[in-house]
């Protein structure tokens, strides 16, 4: 065919297209159809190729749903009607792939209840899930250091560094909070997952609710109560809230399946993820590479995945050092 | 089970596209290039994040793989279809620099390349039929009960309009609506009555 860069020359609106050929196939069986009709009916198939694709999309479907008549009465339903088909188990296979990634760092660790706080560590490339002895979940990412006190009258936890999952069984008896540097976020019967950067820390709530005190000294101020896809950002000097769609938070999470999740990330960006899991560094050299933009699924510490997508799809080079991958154009 | 003839229907006899077997065409677009839409959907989906443009995608890959059909029918019609899918991929990829590396790269592990019949293809007569009860009921009232009107009853657009107390233009609406409903419905993965009862 013609030049593949070229802009195709019919009409690239699918839902006007649609909206058109549901119009026609109505009007055609309306009862008022007349010649002159059908002729302006025949020039508008013969515009472009997407006319005939969504018209016959939508006559297959109108067609198909003569069966409602032929089927009207069905006769007496067996209790045997199937329930959803298998198309799914394709994603099944893969998500059972991830989940074996993730569990193989997993080990479950019971807390006993101390008087003195608990340090819990996990290394560059970890992922651990504490158990605690009420039943709430810790899990730790890559590179975390959480420090845990349970108490009769409170819960306290520290999160120093890195990234955690909390799955709190609330108590409103033995509040559960979580405290990062100045700020705090207090458990209200909750899902949320937390992440502490050198200067910048992130509370997104999952499930429930939970109170985010911004700053605890020298006065508590600021307090706000999260809900479901509520983001808190916090820096030294600012703090802002935003709501996102529950995917996007869901991809945020994409460690507790081992997986990094982008949406059109930067190789920067990329490369600063992949750092934070593995010892050996990844560098994007040169302006050009590091704004080229991806989205997908990538194994946080398999460095592989990611060099193979480098040459094969963006045609970079990559030379491998002894502590660092360098990719560039 | 019989198929009823839709009233002032007949499209498998008229070729509507031009070229010479433009109804042969039409035919295989239909039998074998149609039912593929879900699981073109989802394999789009997974490599363009923005849904709104899946719609399109979809119909540019529709539109490739008949205009090429016009030429030579294409023995498979599924790996032909994907492969269509994963160059307009690798195209986006060139072009804009943004798309997910997880359908280029993982296309085989979608199973889609092979031509192993979808278990979709095997609904049931009665599966079936539950599918479209599911559907229909899934529409505004009114769009339903003009398509039902139309579709059960076989009722004109005159007929219609006196039985619901609207203009008949208004009927027109609400059966287009109806129409182009059931036929994202039909296709789309998301609209599946998945976890129903």
């Amino acid at each position: 065919m013609s030049n593949p860069n070229e802009e195709p020359r019919w009409d690239k609106n699918s839902r006007e297209n649609q909206a058109h050929a549901a119009a026609w196939i109505e009007e055609r069986e309306s009862g008022d159809w007349s010649e002159a009709r059908q002729a302006e009916f025949d020039a508008w198939i013969a515009q472009s190729p997407a006319h005939l694709v969504a018209f016959l999309r939508a006559e297959t479907v109108w067609k198909h749903a003569d069966r409602l008549r032929a089927l009207t009465n069905p006769g007496p339903m067996k209790p045997n009607a199937a329930g959803p088909s298998t198309r799914k188990t394709t994603f099944l296979k893969i998500a059972a792939a991830f989940a074996v990634v993730s569990l193989a760092g997993t080990g479950a660790v019971a807390l006993f209840q101390s008087p003195k706080a608990q340090t819990y560590s996990t290394t560059i490339g970890g992922h651990e899930t504490l158990t605690l002895d009420d039943g709430s979940q810790i899990e730790l990412n890559t590179n975390t250091t959480v420090r845990v006190a349970y108490e009769s009258g409170h819960r306290n936890i520290w999160l120093d560094k890195g990234e955690a999952y909390f799955n709190v069984v609330h108590d409103p008896g033995r509040p559960f909070v979580v405290t990062l540097g100045n700020r705090r976020v207090t458990d209200l019967g909750t899902k949320f997952f937390v992440r502490r950067d050198q200067d910048r820390i992130q509370v997104a709530l999952v499930e429930g609710k939970a109170r985010f005190d911004a700053a605890l000294e020298p006065a508590p101020s600021q307090q706000t109560v999260l809900t479901p896809g509520d983001i808190v950002t916090a820096t030294a000097e600012t703090v802002s809230l935003k709501r996102e769609p529950s995917r996007n938070l869901s991809n945020q999470l994409g460690w507790r399946r081992g997986m990094l999740v982008f949406d059109h990330a930067t190789l920067a960006d990329v490369a600063n993820e992949y750092n934070r899991y593995n010892r050996t560094k990844l560098v994007v050299a040169g302006a050009e590479a590091q704004r080229l933009t991806i989205s997908g699924t990538l194994p946080a510490t398999d460095l592989g995945a990611f060099t193979r997508l480098a040459t094969k799809f963006f045609n970079l080079r990559v030379e491998r050092h002894e502590k660092e991958i360098v990719v560039s154009r | 089970m019989t198929e009823t003839p839709e009233n002032g229907c007949e499209s498998d006899d008229q070729g509507y596209g031009a070229g010479m077997a433009a109804s042969e065409v039409n035919a295989w677009f239909v039998r074998e290039v149609l039912p593929l839409e879900a699981a073109l959907r989802r394999y789009l989906r997974t490599g363009w994040r923005n849904d709104s443009d899946v719609g399109d995608m979809c119909q540019d890959i529709f539109v490739r793989a008949l205009e090429a059909a016009r030429k030579e029918i294409p023995r498979a019609a599924r790996p032909f279809v994907f492969s269509i899918a994963r160059n307009l991929l690798l195209d986006r990829l060139h072009r804009n620099q943004i798309v997910s590396i997880d359908a280029v790269a993982d296309m085989e592990s979608f199973g889609l390349a092979s031509d192993e019949p979808l278990p979709d293809r095997s609904l049931s007569a009665r599966q079936d039929w539950k599918r479209l009860q599911v559907v229909l009921n899934q529409l505004p009232e009114r769009w339903r009960d003009a398509v039902v009107m139309r579709k059960i009853e076989g009722l004109s657009r005159k007929e219609i309009a006196q039985r619901m107390g609207l203009a008949e233009r208004t009927v027109a609406q609400h059966l287009a609506s109806g129409i182009a409903a059931l036929t994202d419905f039909f296709n789309h993965d998301a609209a599946e009555p998945k976890g129903a009862p």
